[in-house]
């Protein structure tokens, strides 16, 4: 399919009818939570855009982001949007191997240059002079800088190319960073997630072919349709926190009767995710719906953030010796202030009774 | 490092080693301090027995003044209570003391908590507007009972921001009631908040030294 | 016992049991909606995705809009079910995709859901398809 075809033409090749295409749009407006009147703003816009090239690199990844959004495609719906863009270099998915790639690599650069999405997983390592994930001899850092000067927007998929993720996590041996470290000079989404919703990927795609622009942004630079609220706000359990009612174990009373895991660890009310709403494996369900609490993926440094079981009210920290100090150095000095006043008490009598 | 996790993990560990040096240092030298002899024979029953009479009967006004210190009473007692049924009711605080010393029990439903605490506030705004508008309260009060009421409150309406939502981000309105919190644990021993350990010692003591003496009090 | 995989697994049968204030507030919304079609024909439609429901709330909320009269079934990209619940003029709308798994899912309250009408393209189409038959089928009549 040619870069030129407008996205309505190619569909009608393809043979799906407009019906079929406003049953796609009314879906991807839902999951973009649109109004559903925009269904069919989206369809006309769709129908007259031209087909995007996305160009999506890896690196300090484990291909758990790859998993994801391959995984969303159903055999239609979701595929469409792929079938709306020209995905020009994907290593996990191309056929093309070695100079080959690289030569297809280069070749969409040139031919949509400043226009192109680039879509990047896995974070960037920048120690010894980014020598910890090279591919084709060049650095990461290097291979990504040149990509980005040529990209319209910068799409950064996962927690590690978002905020460093895992490979960012404590001690960090490679220096890795996230995407937004390298690229300074264009925008850059943030689509978190360990792995992010595989909707929720797509979801920004759709709504770049749609609107021709990025999604609104919060602080941390990921998308408020997806990011804008806490998995807490959204949570079919929210009234049993509010009713005091918590599981204690995983297989309590509480647990079986899906009261709130709030006890248990869940990071739910601090961690910005669609998953409440979009769910996963095709709208089954998500973590806290399966009985488990929210680890926080889709949040910088997770992994730091203490254990995924203890509860987000209690403490952070160890150091027993700390307080133990502390304690025995009150207890001395109060012990102190007490035998300097019993002295002078002592003092001021002797001086009396002279 | 974000502000929560500073609030949950430095910030906290330091504040109760301020709190625990400070309270020890101010509870043992009290303790310590040398007592006069007193050699006259104890006309009182048990000294013990009056020390906790004493404790429990102050706790509530005189007769003759109860007209003047009837709403100073009661609006500490609201406060007070409340402040102890928020900071032992709510699960989340259970949790975290469960989390420092081990020990931990059922909280109450959260409605009953936010309802507790709204109390708990609007009854500490009255004490201190009382403060500022009452002639002799106001000749009296020092940079320590506006501080201490301002760090007793602070929680509270921090506290109530969180469940609210309201006013910013969910994580950074949590971190700022946690440090409101350490802010208190920090100040504790060295203002008036001292006196929820000290009054009950003063108050025994005055009651101890009473009965020796026979005396009502 | 019911079994993934390999692994028998004890199924119980304790339903997630959800908060009825949340159902309350879905079924007064669609009620207001429903006020609004009769009073100026406007439509409205529920994203049932974007609901903080308990799955329990859900067949709840399917048994009080439970099918009526009319029921119809599209085939494009994958089954799309539309029936016209009991509760008239509040019809549900459910996008399957061509796995049989759910896409999208819509509580619509109008006269008659958009998916359900033909778009002016597909009318083209469908004249451009009849027209190109016409020939034959003259051609036939004559012969007849």
């Amino acid at each position: 399919m040619s870069h030129d075809e407008s996205i309505g033409e190619s569909l009608r090749k393809q043979g799906i009818s407009r019906r079929a295409f406003m049953k796609f749009c009314a879906a991807t407006a839902s999951l973009l939570a649109l109004p559903p009147g925009m269904a069919k703003v989206m369809a006309e816009t769709l129908e007259r855009a031209r087909r995007p090239s996305v160009i999506y690199l890896s690196y300090q990844e484990c291909t758990g982001c790859g998993e994801s959004l391959t995984r969303s495609f159903s055999p239609t719906l979701e595929n469409l949007i792929f079938n709306m863009m020209s995905l020009d270099y994907y290593e996990t998915l191309q056929a093309a191997a070695g100079t080959a790639a690289e030569a297809a690599r280069k070749t969409a650069m040139k031919e949509n240059w400043g226009k192109y999405l680039l879509v990047v997983d896995g974070a960037i390592p920048l120690g010894i002079d980014g020598a910890y994930c090279t591919i084709a001899g060049e650095s990461a850092a290097d291979i990504l800088t040149e990509a980005a000067k040529g990209a319209a927007a910068v799409v950064s998929v996962g927690t590690c190319a978002a905020f460093g993720g895992i490979p960012h996590a404590n001690p960090n041996p490679t220096g890795a960073v996230a995407v937004s470290a390298v690229v300074k000079d264009k925008p850059v989404v943030n689509v978190s997630g360990c792995p992010p919703v595989p909707e929720v990927i797509t979801g920004v795609l759709a709504h770049y072919l749609t609107f021709g622009s990025l999604p609104e942004l919060d602080h941390l630079g990921r998308p408020t349709v997806f990011f804008g609220n806490t998995i807490h706000d959204r949570c079919y359990r929210r009234p049993y926190y509010d009713e005091g009612k918590f599981a204690k174990t995983f297989d309590d009373e509480g647990a079986r009767n899906g009261w709130c895991l709030y006890e248990l660890g869940c990071k739910g009310p601090v961690t910005y995710n669609a998953c409440p709403t979009v769910k996963w494996n095709q709208g089954t369900s998500y973590p806290i719906e399966s009985g488990h609490g929210c680890l926080g993926c889709s949040e910088p440094d997770f992994w730091d953030k203490g254990s995924f079981y203890s509860a987000l009210s209690t403490r952070n920290w160890s150091g027993g010796t700390v307080l133990g100090a502390a304690a025995a150095a009150g207890v001395a000095i109060g012990v102190g202030a007490a035998v300097v006043s019993r002295r002078r008490r002592a003092q001021r009598e002797k001086e009396k009774q002279s | 490092m974000t502000l929560l996790d500073f609030a949950r993990g430095a910030a906290m560990k330091w504040s109760i080693a301020v709190f625990l040096f400070g309270v020890l240092w101010r509870l043992v030298g009290v303790l310590l301090l040398r007592r006069a002899h007193d050699y006259s024979q104890s006309r009182g029953p048990s000294l013990v027995a009056g020390a906790l009479q004493t404790i429990i009967t102050r706790s509530w006004p005189r007769k003759e003044f109860r007209a003047s210190t009837a709403y100073g009473v009661a609006i500490s007692y609201v406060f007070h209570i409340g402040l102890a049924i928020v900071v032992f009711g709510f699960v989340p605080h259970i949790l975290l003391i469960r989390s420092l010393i081990g020990i931990g029990w059922d909280g109450l439903p959260s409605g009953v908590i936010y309802f507790c605490s709204v109390v708990t506030l609007i009854a500490l705004v009255m004490a201190i507007i009382r403060r500022l508008t009452h002639p002799v309260l106001r000749l009296l009060s020092n940079f320590d009972d506006y501080f201490s009421w301002l760090v007793t409150a602070a929680p509270v309406l921090s506290g109530l921001l969180v469940v609210a939502h309201f006013g910013a981000r969910y994580e950074t309105l949590l971190a700022v009631h946690i440090l409101s919190v350490e802010v208190l644990l920090i100040w504790f021993p060295f203002g008036k908040l001292m006196h929820s350990l000290l009054l009950p010692l003063a108050r025994g003591q005055t009651g101890a030294f009473y009965a020796r003496r026979g005396a009502s009090t | 016992m019911s079994e993934v995989g390999i692994f028998p697994i004890k199924r119980l049968d304790v339903p997630q049991a959800g908060n009825r204030g949340q159902l309350l507030a879905v079924v007064n919304e669609i009620e207001s909606m429903l006020a609004r079609l009769a009073h100026d024909g406007s439509s409205g439609s529920i994203d049932l995705r974007g609901l903080p429901i308990s799955p329990d709330d859900r067949d709840h909320l399917r048994r009080i809009f439970a099918e009526g009269e009319v029921r119809a079934v599209i085939h494009a990209l994958g089954r799309t079910e539309v029936y016209e619940s009991i509760v008239r003029g509040v019809w549900w709308v459910t996008h399957h995709d061509d796995d049989g798994r759910i896409a999208a899912e819509f509580v619509e309250v109008t006269y008659m859901p958009e998916i359900l009408k033909t778009p002016p393209d597909d009318i083209a189409d469908g004249l451009e398809t009849l027209r190109t038959q016409l020939p034959t089928l003259a051609e036939d009549c004559h012969r007849a």
